[in-house]
Formats: C-alpha cells, sequence, structure tokens
C-alpha cells in the first residue's frame, strides 16, 4: 500500500490502537503525512481496520482508503445498504470464472471470491453469518445445487426481514434434507428440523419445551423436497389437528411456528447473541445486548436494522472489542487474497478443511465453534503452512519493492493496523528472506489470526 | 484439584528462558529419549522437567500408569437399540416395524436377550477372547435430548465447567510429565471433553501435517522462518487477547513438530484398518502409540449417528466402520506388541426414541450401551436389557448406569489415578477391568 494515499478523517478519535497493551510502530510514514498526533491517526486506522475486518473481510488499501475518506459513519451506511454499492467488477469476474456450482470445490471458489472482490462486504460477512448459523451440509444434501441455491436465498434475505429468512429457510431444499423436513408425515413426524429450529436456530436451549418440539414438528409436516429439486406442500400428509406450540393452540401450520416464534421474547435476544458473538465478542451482556432487542421490536424483525444498533453500539468501538475474535479460516483465506491481490484458486478453496472451516460443511447443526477452537494446534499449524504455501505462488508484482523495513511496515498498516509489539516489527525486520517470506510472516503475527 | 500446578509460575510467563540442556526420560517405557540434547526448548518443557526432580508429586498431580486410553465418539446420538438388539424382547417389532434387526440377522448373541446388530461382526474376536465388554443403558438423570447440551454434560459433567473430564486427567498428568503430545485428538477442532486449561492437548489430522516443511521451503529456511515466528509470537504483550492461547499453541505445535520429525516413518500398519478418515485417524492413533510419543489419551469422532431419517443403511455402514476400525486398531498394537497398554471405550450423546418416526428413522432419545475393548478389559455385558416396558414421558428410555460410573472405572481400573480428582462426585467402578 502507498501509504502516503492513506487519509484521515479528523473528526474521530476512539484510540483504540493501544488496547491490549500493543505499542503502535507502523504506519509511520502515513502519520507524518497526516500532520497528527500518531496515537489519534494511529487510532483512526486501528478503528477503520477493525470495522472493515468485522464488517466484512480484511481490508484492501482502497477499502481502508475509502473508510479513512468517508469516516466511519458513512462507512456504516454503505456497508448496511448494499443495493447502492455497484459490484460490477465482481458481477464480471464470476461470469467469466465459469464456475460448476454442482461441484463442491467450484462452490467454494466462487464464494470465496466474492468474499476477496465484493465492494458489498457485510452483505457477504452476513451470508457467511446466516451459513453457520441456518446451516447445511453439502454432505447431506448430496450433489446438485441446492447448497448453492441456499446460499443465494440466504444472500438475499441476508439484511432483510427475519420472517422472510426463516420462512424461507424453512422450506429451502438444502434444509428440507439436511435436517429431514422433507417427506414428514402426520403419522410419526419427523423431529429434526422442529428441535434445531427452536435451539440452535432461533430461541436457545431452555426456552422450549419437549411438547413444543412435538407439536413445532406436527406442524411442519406436508412439506416435501423432489427428485428435480422443486419443494411442494402435501396437505394430504401434513398434520392439520389442533395442537398448542407456544403458548398459541390452533390448527398449527409453518407460517403459525414461525410466527410464534419471532413473538417469542427469546428469541430476539438469542439472535442478538448470536450476532454479537459473531460481529463483537463472546459472551454479551444483556446491556449490551438491549440496543439490538430494541431494534428487532421496532423494526419488526429487520436484520438490518439489528446490524446498524450492533455496528453503531459504542461497544463495537470500544478497547474490549478489539481483536477479541479469532479470524476464521475463510476469513483468512478471503482476507489475504483481499489484501494482497491473488485470485482465489483451488487450493484456496480446498485449504479451509484443514484449518477446521470447509464451507458448506460444518461439523454439526450446530455450525462451527466460533474462537479460541480455530486455534487448535492443528488448525494453527494448518494455518502456518497454508499462508507459507500460499505466498510463494503469489504474482510477482503484489509486494512493492524497497527496503525491508518499508516492506515491513507497509504490510503491517494494511494488515494489523500498524499495530504490533516493538519487538515483532523488530524481528520481521531483521529476518533475512525474501518479500514473499516477510508477507508470511506478517500474515503469521499473532495480531493477523484475530480480527 | 488436579489443574493446580506445583508452583504459581506461568509458563508462558516463563518463555525464553534460555535453551536448556537435557535428555528427557523417555515418554514410554523402553523408547529412546525423544527430546534430545541440545534442542532449544521451549519452556514448558523445560520448567516442568525441573519440577519433576526437584519435587515430589505434588497435589492434583496423577502417576503415569503408561496406559493409554483411546475415546471414539459417535457423535449425533447412537441407537443403541440397534446396536446392542434386545432380540427376545417382543415390544420391540412393535415399536420398531421397519427398523427392527430380527435375531436371525444378529451378528452373534452375546446372552439370552442380547445380540450384535450385524455390522458389528468384526467384533467377534474380540468377544470371543473376552476383551469386549458392553454396558448396557448408560446415561443420566434427566437427560437432555439437545445434541449439545447431552454432549456437554458427557464432556464436562457439569455446564459451568470449561475443562473436559479427559482434560482434567491430562492436566494432571502434564504437570509432572510435561510434552506436547499426552492428549491427541484427530479432528481440527479440539472436543471439549479434552479441554483443558493447564494442559496442551494436540489436534492432528496427520504427522505430516504437523510441520511447515513442505510448504515451498527449504528445511534450513523454515529453520529460520520459525526462529522469527517464535521471535514474534514471545513479543506478543501477555495481556493481549488470547495471548496466552496464541503463545500455547504455537509453542506446543512447534515442539509437537520436532517429536514428530525425530519419531516419524518408523511405523508401518500390521492390520488393515477400512479406508477413509475414521480408519486413517485411527492408524495415526496407532502410530502415536508405536512411535512412544508419550500419548496417553486419544480421541477420535465418528459422526452421522443422527438418523432421523433413512436409518437402517446408514446405521449399518457406520457400526461397520466403528467395529472393523476399532478391531483393526487392538490388532494392530497386539502384533506391535502394545496390546497390553492400550483400551478403547466408545460413547454418543445419548441414544434414540425406541418408537421409529414415519421417516424410516429415529428421532433423540436418552440411555444407550457402550464399548470397551482391549486385552485389560474383562469381556461380557453389564447390566440388563433396556426395559421397554417402562418409559419415561417422553417415551424414552430410563438409564441404569451413569455414565461417570463407566468413567471412574477407566480411570481407576486402567488408568490408575483416582476418580475424585477428575469427577467431582464419588461412583462406584464397574468391576470391567482386570
Amino acid at each position: 500500500m502507498n501509504v502516503s494515499q492513506i487519509r484521515f478523517d479528523r473528526r474521530k478519535l476512539l484510540g483504540m490502537a493501544g488496547a491490549g497493551g500493543a505499542a503502535l510502530v507502523a504506519g509511520g510514514v502515513a502519520l507524518r503525512l497526516s500532520k497528527q498526533p500518531p496515537a489519534e491517526a494511529a487510532g483512526q486506522l486501528a478503528q477503520a481496520g477493525h470495522l472493515l475486518r468485522r464488517a466484512g473481510f480484511a481490508p484492501s488499501e482502497a477499502d481502508i482508503n475509502a473508510a479513512l475518506g468517508d469516516g466511519l459513519s458513512r462507512t456504516i451506511d454503505r456497508l448496511l445498504h448494499p443495493e447502492s454499492v455497484s459490484d460490477t467488477a465482481l458481477d464480471a469476474t464470476l461470469a467469466a470464472g465459469a464456475y460448476d456450482v454442482t461441484k463442491i470445490g467450484d462452490l467454494r471458489r466462487w464464494w470465496l471470491t466474492r468474499m476477496a472482490l465484493t465492494r458489498r462486504p457485510l452483505l457477504e460477512k452476513m451470508t457467511l453469518f446466516w451459513h453457520g448459523l441456518l446451516t447445511s451440509s453439502y454432505r447431506k444434501t448430496g450433489q446438485g445445487d441446492l447448497m448453492y441455491l441456499q446460499n443465494q436465498f440466504l444472500r438475499t434475505h441476508a439484511l432483510g426481514s427475519l420472517s422472510d429468512l426463516l420462512t424461507g429457510i424453512t422450506i429451502d431444499g438444502a434444509m428440507l434434507r439436511w435436517l429431514d423436513g422433507t417427506g414428514s408425515s402426520k403419522a410419526h413426524p419427523n423431529e429434526n428440523y422442529a428441535r434445531e429450529l427452536m435451539e440452535l436456530f432461533t430461541m436457545g436451549v431452555g426456552n422450549f419445551t419437549e411438547s413444543d418440539v412435538r407439536a413445532a414438528a406436527r406442524a411442519l409436516t406436508g412439506w416435501a423436497l423432489d427428485r428435480q429439486g422443486q419443494v411442494s406442500f402435501r396437505p394430504q400428509v401434513h398434520d392439520n389437528e389442533v395442537k398448542t406450540f407456544l403458548g398459541r393452540t390452533g390448527r398449527l401450520g409453518m407460517g403459525d411456528v414461525i410466527s410464534a416464534i419471532l413473538a417469542n421474547p427469546a428469541t430476539p435476544r438469542y439472535l442478538a447473541g448470536r450476532m454479537w458473538s459473531f460481529f463483537v465478542y463472546p459472551n454479551p451482556t444483556d446491556g449490551d445486548l438491549a440496543p439490538v432487542v430494541d431494534a428487532f421490536r421496532q423494526s419488526h424483525g429487520n436484520i438490518g436494522a439489528m446490524m446498524e444498533a450492533v455496528l453503531r453500539s459504542p461497544a463495537f468501538s470500544s478497547p474490549k472489542a478489539y481483536r477479541a475474535l479469532v479470524k476464521s479460516p475463510a476469513e483468512l483465506i478471503a482476507g489475504f487474497s483481499r489484501q494482497l491481490g491473488h485470485p482465489i484458486d483451488a487450493a484456496d478453496a480446498a485449504a479451509g478443511d484443514a484449518m477446521g472451516q470447509g464451507l458448506f460443511d460444518p461439523p454439526s447443526v450446530a455450525g462451527w465453534a466460533p474462537g479460541a477452537a480455530w486455534l487448535s494446534t492443528g488448525s494453527w499449524m494448518a494455518r502456518m503452512h497454508y499462508l507459507l504455501a500460499r505466498v510463494h505462488t503469489l504474482p510477482g508484482t503484489t509486494l512493492p519493492g524497497g527496503t525491508t523495513s518499508a516492506l515491513v511496515d507497509h504490510l503491517l498498516a494494511m494488515m494489523v493496523d500498524g499495530s504490533v509489539a516493538p519487538a515483532a516489527r523488530q524481528a520481521l525486520v531483521d529476518h533475512r528472506g525474501t518479500p514473499a517470506e516477510v508477507a508470511f510472516l506478517v500474515a503469521a503475527t499473532p495480531e493477523y489470526q484475530l480480527s | 484439584m488436579t489443574t493446580q500446578r506445583p508452583d504459581e509460575t506461568c509458563e508462558i510467563c516463563a518463555r525464553g528462558a534460555e535453551p536448556t540442556e537435557v535428555t528427557r526420560r523417555a515418554f514410554i517405557k523402553g523408547s529412546v529419549a525423544v527430546v534430545s540434547v541440545g534442542m532449544a526448548m521451549p519452556s514448558v518443557f523445560s520448567r516442568t522437567v525441573r519440577t519433576a526432580s526437584t519435587s515430589k508429586m505434588a497435589g492434583g498431580t496423577f502417576q503415569d500408569s503408561g496406559k493409554v486410553l483411546i475415546v471414539v465418539q459417535m457423535a449425533g446420538g447412537n441407537d443403541g437399540l440397534n446396536t446392542v438388539v434386545p432380540f427376545a424382547d417382543p415390544k420391540l417389532a412393535t415399536l420398531r416395524p421397519t427398523l427392527i434387526t430380527r435375531e436371525q440377522d444378529l451378528a452373534f448373541k452375546l446372552n439370552g436377550s442380547l445380540g450384535l446388530h450385524p455390522g458389528l461382526a468384526a467384533f467377534k474376536p474380540l468377544w470371543d477372547a473376552g476383551d469386549l465388554a458392553v454396558v448396557s443403558n448408560v446415561g443420566y438423570p434427566d437427560p437432555s435430548l439437545s445434541h449439545f447440551q447431552s454432549m456437554d454434560i458427557w464432556e464436562t459433567m457439569d455446564p459451568q465447567e470449561r475443562q473436559g473430564w479427559l482434560g482434567r486427567y491430562l492436566a494432571g498428568l502434564i504437570d509432572r510429565d510435561g510434552h506436547p503430545l499426552a492428549g491427541i485428538d484427530i479432528t481440527t477442532a479440539l472436543s471439549p471433553a479434552l479441554n483443558a486449561l493447564s494442559a496442551p492437548v494436540a489436534t492432528m489430522s496427520s504427522p505430516q501435517s504437523f510441520s511447515l516443511v513442505g510448504a515451498g521451503e527449504s528445511p534450513g529456511q523454515t529453520a529460520l522462518l520459525a526462529a522469527t515466528l517464535d521471535r514474534i509470537y514471545r513479543a506478543y504483550p501477555k495481556a493481549a487477547p488470547y495471548a496466552a492461547l496464541l503463545a500455547q499453541t504455537e509453542q506446543n505445535s512447534f515442539s509437537a513438530a520436532k517429536l514428530l520429525t525425530k519419531v516419524g516413518g518408523a511405523y508401518q500398519p500390521k492390520a488393515t484398518y477400512p479406508p477413509g478418515p475414521f480408519g486413517n485417524g485411527l492408524k495415526v492413533l496407532a502410530e502415536a502409540i508405536v512411535a512412544g510419543i508419550g500419548m496417553r489419551v486419544g480421541y477420535i469422532t465418528l459422526g452421522g449417528f443422527d438418523t432421523h431419517r433413512d436409518q437402517a443403511g446408514q446405521h449399518a455402514r457406520l457400526l461397520a466402520l466403528l467395529s472393523t476400525g476399532i478391531a483393526a486398531l487392538l490388532d494392530d498394537l497386539g502384533a506391535q506388541g502394545k496390546g497390553s497398554d492400550v483400551s478403547v471405550m466408545t460413547w454418543s450423546e445419548f441414544g434414540r426414541r425406541p418408537q421409529e418416526n414415519a421417516s424410516g428413522g429415529t428421532d433423540h432419545g436418552t440411555a444407550a450401551p457402550l464399548f470397551l475393548a482391549g486385552a485389560g478389559v474383562k469381556g461380557g455385558v453389564y447390566g440388563d436389557p433396556p426395559d421397554l416396558g417402562n418409559l419415561d414421558a417422553n417415551a424414552n428410555l430410563k438409564f441404569q448406569t451413569d455414565f461417570r460410573q463407566v468413567y471412574a472405572t477407566v480411570l481407576e481400573g486402567w488408568l490408575k489415578v483416582p476418580a475424585d480428582g477428575v469427577i467431582p462426585k464419588q461412583y462406584t467402578p464397574l468391576p470391567l477391568l482386570a
């Protein structure tokens, strides 16, 4: 990155870069050019990097400059309204890519390419959030385009109405197969989807009874996925008898199940907690979640409104949130590509498995365990191995020339907000190796494993 | 407390201690010393070595029996009624009109009322040798039908507890032995059963994956990179997010990699493992045992038991994989002269509903049987056949043996450590280990 192009917004100062005891060492060129006290300018770089990583993926130089130019508030507006942003470059790349989305390798490459290139990063990040929450796996849905269609469905509704999202996912082809909704009939209804819909997707364990599971399973009978991938409702196998679900009694069907869940106070609390843990930090307090739950109520369950409450919360921009999450493997792979500019290839698409996150292949219906689980010995070693192998196949023009310390500072500014311990920077400068190795070492830092 | 260290020194704080020249006692009896002279050992090694030589076993640490426990998790909730089949109970046919395994189709009978599903035929030699124990109706009071809540109960025994039961055992051991591969989980995300606050427990897909070699660098340059990386990780402030975890992960990964490089290549399997990730994972565990890298708990998960739909074929395939895999592991280790060092235990978060559903599957249930296998096991059936006429309010089975009793059995009878150092309450061991 040509740091002289970094523009700083003087209005905002949150000074997060000192969080966690890390000292500021890089971005020095930019700081001089900005004619600002270093702490202030560095704080803005950290704020911009923080927002862009959380509401998207590790930011490119262009992403950072746009955020610094626009300021955080306008950047949040832009992120929350993807329809206002043209994504023609991505569309052209995808159109030229000839992806066979019925093949898992191509499907993963297609999605990672979206993450790496999109100018609507929050939309893509929300799609990843929903994929980990309302999840399905290609291992059970099988060949065909069911996972692709589910992914497109999640993207379409990612920032929209929760009611639309939950209704659509309940009768989504991949989901009907993954959680056995298809063919469930009134004789002995299948409980799988009914239970996970409440336990994992909307309410959380402890907020419903086994009787609610049975009632929801009965209300959801009759939906079926045929061999052509078409979903239909078959009234003759639907249980139309009276049942009681979450306190409502009647001849309940799918619509009643979704509306009763959305009317239950556990639902906004649970969903706000899942959003917070994914976008801000783990284990939020009720106080943290209050504005997000309020946004749910005031917007009648609009996801964009909830996300706006998350991103504009003071806690989101607090030191507690800075680097409080571990980058998932998908974030690492897509973000590295976004920052260094290499196209997502077949090896990138395959690399997540060894790190613990194969897209479209969650380990269970609970999605991926977040946080510390990404940093087990084996998955950390897989990260290192991937990053080292990856820098050897970068296009030669990706990394700028110049002295080692200039390269180090350039990469540190872009990749870790210029904020690492002085001794770490010194170790990078002292390393006797190629620019590609320096890029590897910056990507291997503890700071870069965090979001 | 088993998690307290003998002294309060923080091993992460001690990073950067001078390289220590130590020839460590071999991790497993009779094998060569695996951490050699002149190696710049991470301080987690050097400190615990010092501790071992200067202090008696402090409270909460465990004497190493030299025995290895292999734990196989059958994830998703295994259908116990179609694993150890109560073939003599006429109620089974009513509850399982399509999913019943008939008496004539059993792999073999355990006694007059129970027999094994045909997919478990590979267990026959173990049963005949008296090396297979079946514990029936294992569960716990007030059972949860949630996968994740029930797994949590089995893994940690207490929802407020962050450490797993195996993690607590390993933490006690590692205080004395201090090496990076005492616990190995064949996975990328560690099982909560192995979570330990003070013990490194490794995840691994293969020994080869545990190295930077092969990522396009010469060995010499790889060593330089590792050295720079170590400087960078040491510089990461102790109060910064995830500092202890990142430091420990980096340190354990590289020390494990060095260990594996030293012992690599010597192992040749002497049995045929089933193809695929489960068989390959078992082979990695066998290699760890044969190579003598000090593994005491090996963990592997076989998923797919959540058979809500079209259960028959899927369940049969999984049981065949389970039994052929475990049989191969024990055959292999027997042929390698390690048979008497290893026991295998299976578990699943719950069994399945006695009444089958309309999709040719079964929904979440409660109590189920589990297996223990190995030369140290006294073969037989422990417990009664499931009582299909006495179900709970959710039409599920009532348990007979608490799973913590099984844990106590393994801890005291096999690993030879006091169970109350791991399990919060007293449970009587079952008499199934020699």
